[in-house]
């Protein structure tokens, strides 16, 4: 075993040797400086979480992400190989800005016990036998006649299925092969007419499996008339590519991915399935003839992988707001200047990270991007008048966002969860999401969407007339202190008159805002019409 | 003990002077690639004696159509042609040595020394029963390695994927075939790379060719021609070996009048044929992009779109869409058919840096038309719409109306239809669409409301704070401009008999 182990790792430091003498591609090992701007997942809802813990499943979100790369190349038509770049790349997407090529390839043969066979068939490979007792090693020359899975060389004695005779035998190849690489790899060919010399590229591309969520964090002040509202963006990574000291940025706002047809979606499962080189097929399967010795076994007992760090995040703790300059080291170190900078791109906003980060594979970070803001509104219980069934009550924090009541940023979707610190301490009282807002939008926060117990409502007919109904509404405050409320009128079907309190129109419908006193009532009179409404 | 474990190691100890890849026996290669399709024309130059030959045509698509097949030439008449090889495996080498001889190499037990023996595969039927000397053996797994060696390998056991064709060559001597068939596995689809600098108005816009090749078979140096519009269905005609389309023009590689002016060739009814410039390898497994469209500064502009079927009332307001529109005529600087695709859009943003903006599909354009690409949402610029009244009118009230309708045909026979109605429900509908716009310079959005029914229920607009312009009887469009920072309300009235 610990032969085999030896020989992997061989192959895994031979990459960077690999060259050919025939037209030698230029490698382009790493980028000298990287951005990435992480797109949404865009059927994620505000309130749902990353899906980060599910080990199966892809991240739905994307990034896009730039490498500026140095090369140095000769002039004419040449072959840039472009190594390190996101596992997760989506090859048509690739471009060079400012640069033009002729062609782009991406190649999904890898080096691999496949990938080997395969670019050596037709040509003579040396067959090493170590004879299990002996310890005695012979050697001799062979060519391979077949295909990877059904391998059969040609020996100097005649044709042999070496996998299938049970003997404890390796394939020697005589160089390695410069177009196979350990990674799926993306390469640009440059025109005839390029000039060479050393220049630097930037290579621009979208690449799957990342994801971005905004969470925010309100807290109360203790006579909720006002908030103080700050915002993490919580950055997820499934790619295999570390992405050091990068220029990290989100972006909120909905971008538009064309999905598949369903025709188009069947093509690539198609394709994915019959790819040789895809993870479920790139293992040589065995085949022999009937009850051969060892057929069905393993052609070679593969190798060790580099293993892969997973950075598990720390669960996400917020930090109390007694606590000063709050740090946890848990979560993510933040200092109030290290605040992600807003900047407007096309019709979408771009959160920057204002100084170099690690982008690890798989791993979540955490970075301010909204620094800690009041925000005057007020708290208020709001219901929705309903023929049918009870009323539910909703306890909210609104807000207008911008002008005198301070805010006046963009807020992208994200979860918010509410503070408020009362005499025994910090609590957390209620978890929201809102939609992505613009500047000037109301913002309305639901505290608590099961208030019915706190604020009871009670409608009763008192008379009615075929045509219509007159109605009263109770509404009683349970709490020791006064509380605002507010009833919205509007139902499809219903036309609501003579209201015996004043209302107001919004939006369409009939407000009722009042105060009610501790442990008091409130009532309002109406009347309602059904309409007969066809569907419009 | 698993060290002990007969296992197949692969060594590459060398690196350097690689001479991998194959000897391919393909010829001078055409492919005309369909979406999913690909036509190979594969002229080899062949020596065949003066007689009836069997002439194997090696490498050509593992993914091949053989009934699609035909062979062209110089003096020769084909008898027949097969494609009903087997490919080369162990089970089927053993297979077919069945009544052959083969060699055994096992070691004795005691001695530790190899033996050979020769022994006759008896049958191969779920397990190798073989005589050797006067015994008959079954070859089994017996923990004790044994080497079976084949003296050859039988003709119609094939490595490679191959087509064997017979024919009468009534002439000596060496010669061009042209061989041509149908493959799957070949494909390819346009992508689009733009970027957009809304300063100057104007598009950089990159196309270029995605070929996948999934047929196992890697295509070297061939001259490519990609074929656009819908699914084909190929017919083969016996007698002129040509490819007809759906019945249409024929099909043929070659394109002698191919208009210079325009990258695409009409070709019968919606194909179009975009030939590729030079040679290249089509390798499988492999994705290859080709630039085939490289224009800058194609005038371009940003706008809103916001579409609303009839009462489409939302309890927050809602995103307008940002659309990139642009013209594929010649004055803008483009001037070319672009094949369908998906088109990418990038942006600078306000360090100068590329961020994508955005991805859309783009239909088959011909000349000079219009694209709009809708990118995305508009954080910025968001239309509420609500339905601020609602009410039964009177069929008078209707028929008072009539002078406010604008759609339909003339006044006469809208009132006509009204009268003849009476009983229906006529309704009044007052609906307000706030229009938001958090940017830093004014917007316009233009907002379409669609399923008026104006032809059928002759649906009026009383009053609009905003002059709409009517687009078909169904749908009226109205272009709001809203200050920076600011809002502009549209408030309509209508008449609907729904």
């Amino acid at each position: 075993m610990t032969v085999l182990r030896l020989l992997c790792c061989c192959w895994l430091l031979s990459l960077s040797i690999a060259a050919s003498a025939e037209s030698p591609p230029f490698v382009s090992k790493a980028a000298d400086r990287t951005t990435v701007s992480i797109y949404r997942d865009p059927t994620r809802t505000a309130k749902d979480p990353i899906p980060f813990e599910d080990d199966g499943d892809a991240l739905r979100g994307y990034a896009m992400i730039t490498e500026t790369r140095t090369v140095d190349l000769p002039p004419g038509e040449v072959v840039i190989r472009f190594e390190n770049v996101a596992s997760g790349i989506v090859p048509q997407s690739a471009i060079l800005l400012d640069y033009k090529t002729g062609e782009k390839n991406f190649d999904r043969r890898l080096l691999s016990q496949r990938g080997l066979l395969d670019a050596f068939t037709g040509q003579k490979v040396r067959i090493r036998v170590t004879d299990p007792s002996s310890g005695k090693i012979q050697e001799e020359d062979a060519t391979i006649i077949s295909q990877p899975d059904r391998l059969i060389l040609k020996t100097a004695r005649g044709y042999e299925a070496i996998k299938c005779d049970g003997r404890f035998s390796a394939i020697l190849f005589p160089n390695m092969p410069v177009d196979l690489t350990a990674k799926p790899t993306l390469s640009m060919k440059t025109r005839r007419d390029s000039k060479g010399g050393k220049m630097t590229l930037t290579l621009a591309y979208l690449a799957d499996n990342f994801d971005w969520k905004a969470d925010y964090v309100a807290a109360l002040s203790p006579d909720a008339r006002s908030i103080r509202l700050f915002g993490w963006m919580t950055i997820a990574s499934k790619d295999r590519t570390e992405f050091p000291q990068t220029e990290l940025s989100a972006v909120a706002g909905e971008v538009f991915r064309t999905g598949y047809e369903w025709e188009e979606e069947e093509a690539a499962d198609e394709e994915r399935q019959s790819d040789p080189y895809s993870e479920k097929n790139i293992a040589l399967r065995s085949e022999c003839w009937p009850d051969a010795p060892r057929s069905g076994g393993p052609l070679f007992t593969p190798g060790p992988i580099p293993s892969i760090l997973i950075t598990l995040p720390e669960p996400f703790r917020y930090c109390d707001f007694g606590e000063k300059g709050c740090v946890d080291d848990r979560a993510i170190l933040v200092t109030g200047s290290r605040i992600a900078a807003q900047s407007d791109v096309g019709d979408v906003k771009l959160y920057s990270v204002p100084f170099p980060t690690d982008v690890q594979p798989q791993s979540m970070k955490q970075v301010r991007f909204i620094k800690e803001t009041p925000i005057s509104g007020e708290t208020l219980y709001t219901l929705d008048h309903s023929l049918y069934g009870d009323m539910e009550t909703r306890l909210v924090f609104r807000f207008t966002n911008g002008g005198k009541n301070g805010g006046g940023m963009p807020l992208p979707a994200g979860s918010v969860r509410i503070f408020q610190h009362l005499r025994d301490g910090n609590n957390l009282i209620g978890t929201s999401h809102i939609d992505d807002k613009a500047i000037g939008e109301d913002v309305e926060m639901i505290i608590n969407d099961t208030a019915s117990h706190i604020v009871k409502s009670d409608i009763d007919e008192v008379s009615s007339d075929g045509d219509w109904e007159e109605n009263l509404l109770k509404l009683a405050n349970t709490n020791p202190h006064a509380i605002r409320a507010e009833v919205r009128f509007k139902s499809r079907g219903i036309v609501y008159s003579r209201f015996s309190k004043p209302v107001k129109k919004h939006r369409g419908a009939s407000v009722w805002r009042v105060e009610i006193q501790p442990h008091a009532k409130a009532e309002i009179r109406f009347r309602t019409t059904h309409a007969d409404e066809r569907d419009y | 003990m698993r060290l002990l474990l007969p296992s197949l190691l692969f060594i590459s100890p060398a690196f350097g002077q690689a001479n991998p890849g194959t000897q391919s026996a393909q010829g001078r290669l055409d492919l005309t690639i369909y979406a999913d399709l690909a036509l190979v024309e594969d002229v080899r130059e062949v020596n065949l004696p003066k007689a009836t030959v069997r002439h194997e045509f090696a490498d050509v698509s593992a993914a091949i159509l053989p009934e699609t097949v035909s062979l062209t030439g110089a003096a020769i008449e084909i008898v027949e042609q097969n494609f009903d090889f087997d490919l080369l495996s162990p089970a089927k080498l053993m297979q077919k040595a069945e009544g052959r001889e083969i060699t055994l190499i096992r070691k004795d037990p005691l001695t530790d020394k190899p033996t050979e023996e020769r022994a006759k595969v008896l049958a191969v039927n779920g397990g190798v029963v073989m005589q050797v000397g006067s015994k008959v053996e079954i070859l089994r797994d017996d923990d004790s390695p044994t080497r079976v060696i084949f003296d050859e390998i039988p003709s119609n056991l094939l490595a490679r994927p191959t087509l064997s064709v017979t024919v009468d060559s009534s002439q000596n001597g060496t010669r061009p075939l042209t061989l041509s068939y149908l493959s799957k596995g070949l494909g390819w689809k346009a992508d689009y790379v733009g970027l957009f600098d809304e300063q100057k108005g104007s598009l950089d816009l990159q196309g270029w060719v995605t070929l996948t090749n999934n047929s196992g078979t890697t295509f070297r140096d061939a001259r490519l021609t990609l074929v656009a519009g819908e699914v084909l269905h190929m017919q083969k005609d016996s007698r002129d070996g040509q490819f007809k389309i759906a019945g249409s023009n024929t099909v043929s590689t070659r394109n002698d009048d191919y208009d210079e002016g325009d990258k695409a060739k009409k070709l019968g009814g919606d194909l179009l044929l975009y030939p590729l410039e030079g040679r290249t390898t089509v390798a499988t497994n492999q994705k290859k992009q080709i630039g085939f469209l490289d224009i800058s500064a194609v005038q371009a502009e940003r706008v809103y779109e916001f579409y609303c079927r009839w009462a489409c009332e939302t309890a927050e307001p809602v995103s307008a869409i940002s659309v990139l529109k642009f013209n594929t005529g010649k004055d803008d600087g483009l001037g070319a058919a672009l094949p369908a695709g998906v088109a990418r859009i990038y942006m600078r943003d306000s360090a100068g840096k590329a961020r994508f903006v955005g991805e859309s599909k783009i239909d088959h354009v011909a000349k000079g038309q219009d694209v709009s690409l809708a990118t995305s949402f508009a954080f910025d610029v968001k239309v509420r719409p609500t339905i601020e009244k609602r009410e039964r009118i009177s069929s008078d009230e209707w028929i008072g109306s009539t002078r406010y309708r604008i759609f339909g045909a003339d006044k006469d026979a809208a009132a006509t239809t009204a009268m003849a109605e009476k009983n229906k429900e006529y309704w009044r509908t007052q609906m307000r669409f706030t229009v938001t716009n958090a940017r830093s310079q004014p917007v316009s959005v233009d907002l379409r409301q669609f399923g008026l029914r104006g032809w059928n229920e002759q649906t009026r607009i009383l009053s609009e704070t905003v002059e709409g312009r009517q687009n078909g009887s169904d749908e009226r469009t109205w272009l709001i401009k809203v200050p920076a920072n600011g809002r502009t309300d549209l408030v309509v009235t209508y008449l609907s008999a729904f």
